[in-house]
């Protein structure tokens, strides 16, 4: 069994609260949902996961067998035909792309990486293609996966009927929808990395990402301004409607300018928890 | 239960006497120290009957408790009075426990004489009105267990017995990790005890090997079922909260052939009313896996002797677990969890984690030895105690018995007491 549970009854309410958990992604994904029916709840769970796997062998930078391993290997020789998904995350991550001011970029994995070549980057919508216009871009989507992850969980639940839960993706990325039992929305603590302070947030319908190179040795985020791994930035967490914008968005203010962050700010409707 | 809170060394300092007191939904007995502030000024007078190695282990925390004189001593040994008497200086001497349970000063006895000695003096101290903290196992058979367990009920006075792992701050912890489901559905039990020694203690002069080596000889002891499984069975119980039904097994002397009449080598399987198997393995010429009782659930296992803990897979996430316990209590606090990402390579390897951060001093002895004293002051017998301790005995002796007679054992209904699922069919 790859889902694993925990149950607790709510009260005198015939209400159960799930803690289900996996690990996914590479990472691990926990989430909490309430319902009176525990086949209903644990049907959902495994449907999450389901999703959350399938999304994985789609999109994994890292796993050779993935959809997104495939194009990066064969799409600067001809246009590939892709999955409806990938077609997606790659269309979304071009748009974030225009909206963070160049930010949020998902080639700067790519051999020669330069701000242009993610300009390479091709779709087809008719054929639901893609072609790269350089020989050496690689695509990697690894945040950026989780956000989308979120997306499609909250589809998941919508469809069962669940109006309330909360999923973290190995906490840096988190889907609060509607209430905690026993409250207005969901709190989330993150400590800061500086002086370890707990920051308290209340999320109802709302994703916290959190974006940074926050445990040291493990710098991950590579600056379209440079080509470099961000040096200083400790980290940053924002709080956007939806688990895409998130993973952009917090990705983009630990690269940018002071100017640019501002500007890009304004453009999401997002809430800047911290940067540090 | 606090997950997010639980940093190990606090949790440590914290674990005075008041601290313990946090254990009382997964553990009662353990409020027997509810009081302990108000019985400060308070005072009682103990009789130790059989300060031989392990009285004066005990007597070593009384005399270290300012609300206990360890007042009287009984020993038929010179050399242990002698010893006992370093430790009490002032305790009056008494060569036969009648005299001793005559004294009308003395409140409660310590029973630290070898099994087979315990069911007289315990059952004359009831009797005698005395508070009795009886050294385990209990009784010689199952049937002595009952009746002392029912003379403490008639009497009402204090009783408990000398299981220390029901105050052992690492048990506490993960009884109370394995009540809240942590390590999801616990299916079995394995619990062991090797060593590699003859388990011999030198005789000064050849009459005193049957009172000196008292454990190896039949009309005295069981042997490794009365000395170390009485311990370890315990745990089934607590773990699971259910008392097993059926014991089968092997027993043999297979190498320490030296005129020893108990088993060295020793393999059984109880079983509960839902097929859970726990099992008890002593082997005496082979300590590599030492001792240790591993509660084996679907998610996780738990290694409370060495204070350790594992997940089959992915752990739960402490700030979760927090918020299962907290809506419990209709909660609604903040979960600590949200932070850059979690990786595998950030993940701890599965060497375990540690119940508690450091191994702690003592291994609950003392505070069970304290606990007594508190009962015995405020003169009330804390919940469960002193049922533990009758199943922890009775169940090993059963367990003697199927090795003895070769066939599978279920637990006899007149020996039920009423405790969680052993209520009397009749
Ligand atoms: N809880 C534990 O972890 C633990 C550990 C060790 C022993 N024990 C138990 O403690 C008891 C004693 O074990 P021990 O190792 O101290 O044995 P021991 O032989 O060292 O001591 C027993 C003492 O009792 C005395 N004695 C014998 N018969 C007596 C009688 N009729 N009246 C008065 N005194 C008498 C002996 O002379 C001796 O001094 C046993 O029941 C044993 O199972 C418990």
């Amino acid at each position: 069994m790859t889902v694993h549970f925990l149950y607790k009854k709510l009260g005198n309410s015939p209400k159960h609260l799930q803690y289900a958990w996996f690990s996914a992604m590479h990472t691990r994904v926990d989430m909490a949902l309430y319902h009176a029916s525990k086949e209903l709840l644990k049907d959902t769970a495994c449907q999450i996961y389901a999703e959350v796997a399938r999304l994985e062998q789609t999109g994994s930078f890292y796993s050779a067998e993935s959809e997104l391993c495939a194009v990066n290997r064969h799409a600067a020789a001809k246009p590939v035909a892709i999955s409806r998904d990938l077609y997606r995350m790659v269309e979304l991550s071009l748009e974030l792309h225009k909206k963070t001011l160049g930010c949020f970029d998902v080639t700067v994995n790519s051999g020669s990486y330069d701000s242009q070549t993610i300009a390479g980057v091709a779709l087809e919508k008719e054929a639901q293609t893609i072609f790269y216009r350089r020989p050496d871009i690689k695509i990697d989507l690894s945040g950026f996966l989780k956000g989308y992850a979120l997306e499609q969980a909250r589809a998941i639940l919508a469809k069962a009927g669940l109006k309330d839960a909360l999923i973290s993706m190995g906490g840096s990325s988190v889907l609060a929808i509607g209430n905690h039992p026993f409250g207005g929305g969901w709190k989330v603590d993150f400590r800061t990395a500086k002086n370890g302070d707990a920051t308290a947030v209340r999320l109802h319908n709302r994703c916290l990402s959190t974006s940074g190179n926050e445990i040291p040795g493990q710098k991950h985020i590579i600056s379209p301004h440079t080509g470099k791994y961000i040096e200083g930035i400790g980290r940053a967490a924002v709080v956007t409607e939806t688990g895409t914008e998130g993973e952009a968005l917090s990705t983009s203010l630990c690269v940018a300018t002071a100017r640019q962050r501002e500007e890009i700010l304004q453009r999401f409707k997002a809430e800047q928890i911290l940067i540090d | 239960m606090d997950f997010k809170g639980m940093k190990r060394r606090d949790f440590l300092k914290n674990m005075g006497v008041a601290g313990l007191t946090a254990f009382v939904a997964s553990s009662p007995w353990v409020s027997a120290f509810s009081e302990s502030a108000r019985t400060q000024k308070e005072k009682i007078r103990l009789g130790i009957i059989g300060p031989g190695s392990r009285g004066r282990h005990l007597m070593h925390f009384l005399c270290k408790n300012p609300k206990v004189e360890v007042a009287a001593l009984c020993d038929i040994y010179r050399p242990s009075i002698d010893a006992a008497l370093r430790l009490a200086p002032g305790a009056k001497v008494y060569a036969d426990y009648r005299q001793l349970l005559d004294d009308r000063s003395v409140d409660g006895v310590f029973v630290a004489t070898p099994l087979n000695a315990h069911y007289p003096i315990v059952m004359d101290a009831f009797d005698a009105g005395k508070h009795v903290f009886c050294e385990k196992s209990i009784g010689y058979t199952i049937e002595e267990c009952f009746r002392m367990y029912n003379k403490h009920l008639e009497t009402g006075l204090i009783f408990f017995t000398g299981q220390q792992r029901l105050f052992d701050p690492r048990y506490l912890k993960a009884m109370e990790m394995v009540h809240a489901g942590i390590f999801g559905e616990v299916n079995a039990i394995r619990t062991f005890w090797n060593r590699n020694d003859d388990w011999r203690r030198q005789v000064p002069s050849p009459e005193l090997e049957r009172l000196i080596n008292w454990r190896l000889y039949r009309e005295s002891s069981k042997g490794l079922m009365t000395e170390l499984a009485c311990h370890q069975l315990q745990i089934g119980s607590w773990a699971l909260q259910k008392i097993p039904e059926t014991v089968m097994g092997h027993g043999a002397i297979t190498y320490w052939k030296d005129g020893r009449e108990v088993y060295d080598n020793i393999s059984c399987i109880y079983t509960f009313d839902d097929g859970k198997i726990m099992t008890f393995d002593s082997v005496i010429s082979n300590k590599f896996y030492g001792l240790e009782e591993q509660i084996m659930g679907h998610l996780g296992t738990v290694e409370p002797e060495k204070g350790r803990y594992f997940f089959e897979d992915v752990a739960p996430a402490p700030g979760f677990l927090q918020m299962l316990n907290d809506v419990e209590r209709k909660l609604f606090d903040a979960l600590p969890f949200a932070g850059t990402s979690w990786a595998p390579e950030t993940a701890n390897e599965n060497r375990g984690e540690f119940i508690l951060g450091e191994r702690p001093k003592g291994d609950g002895t003392d505070l069970l030895v304290n606990a007594f004293v508190e009962a015995a002051i405020t003169r009330r017998q804390p919940e469960r105690i002193a049922e533990e301790g009758y199943y922890a005995s009775a169940l090993c002796l059963l367990g003697d018995q199927a090795l003895q007679e070769k066939r599978a054992l279920t637990f006899p209904d007149e020996f039920k007491i009423g405790y969680l699922n052993h209520q009397r069919t009749k």
